[in-house]
């Protein structure tokens, strides 16, 4: 599959700009689980599982699909491909891994902010588990982010072959 | 002969696409690839990976009870 260089560069601004997005919102997410955890109010920590759980449906998941899927259309009409360097075939593994927990973790933030909306008890155990998801979230954002600036070396066995490939079909025409 | 091949074709391989797709402008070496063995990088992440995937069954298998909604104690504040 291949795209015209306007349209190319059109894909790559949108993958940055939602890859990176889904990166802010995730910041914002953990500032907010961490003013519910260390507040001492319980009208603040019960915004806050609110604005948490807008944040996630409307923000977060959004972002996330757009990255991933944007990343897919992306890859498949560059020379990168999705399988051939080990950094691409890295992101997406961790991509579509923290897209996974992420769908899996937002019926959890409903559950506990319908709690937190209705009455008035603070669950830490609960905001410590968003500590660590949105935590463990922001940690492979930040490591996808890295091999996006930096595309450590390294090409698959697919990506070897297909390059053999390639050069056999140039060298025979 | 062959890697020489092969560095030529990466070299060329990889400045199309330096100048299409990257976020930073950065340029891909020459040398980038130049065997077919698995990068250290890898191999290293792979560890590391592995680790914290032991990591965390661990931690569920030590208390099953840690995840999922209804499942902490709550406690009362304000």
């Amino acid at each position: 599959m291949t795209i015209t260089p306007g349209l190319r560069k059109f894909v790559l601004t949108a993958h940055v700009a939602s890859s990176v997005g889904w990166l802010g919102a995730v910041v914002a997410y953990l500032t907010l689980a961490v003013a519910a955890l260390i507040s001492e109010d319980a009208q603040t920590v019960r915004a806050a599982w609110i604005a948490m759980e807008l944040t996630g449906w409307f923000v977060i998941v959004p972002l996330a699909l757009a990255s991933l899927l944007i990343g897919l259309v992306q890859s498949l009409s560059t020379p990168w491909g999705l399988f051939r360097h080990y950094w691409v075939l890295v992101k997406l593994l961790l991509t579509v891994f923290a897209t996974i927990i992420l769908l899996l973790h937002m019926p959890t933030v409903n559950h506990f902010a319908g709690v937190a909306a209705e009455t008035d008890s603070v669950n830490l155990g609960a905001l410590r588990g968003e500590l660590l998801h949105a935590g463990g979230g922001l940690l492979v954002l930040l490591v996808t982010t890295t091999l996006s600036i930096y595309k450590p070396r390294g090409m698959t066995p697919y990506g070897w072959r297909k390059q053999h490939e390639q050069r056999k079909v140039s060298h025979s025409t | 002969m062959f890697i020489s091949e092969t560095r030529q074709s990466l070299y060329a391989t990889s400045q199309t696409i330096t100048g299409e797709t990257t976020m930073s402008q950065t340029r891909v070496g020459p040398d980038r690839g130049s065997n077919t063995s698995t990068p250290r990088w890898v191999k290293v992440f792979g560890i590391i990976v592995i680790v914290l995937v032991l990591l965390f069954v661990i931690l569920h298998l030590a208390d099953p009870d840690r995840h999922g909604p209804g499942r902490h104690t709550p406690v009362q504040r304000g």
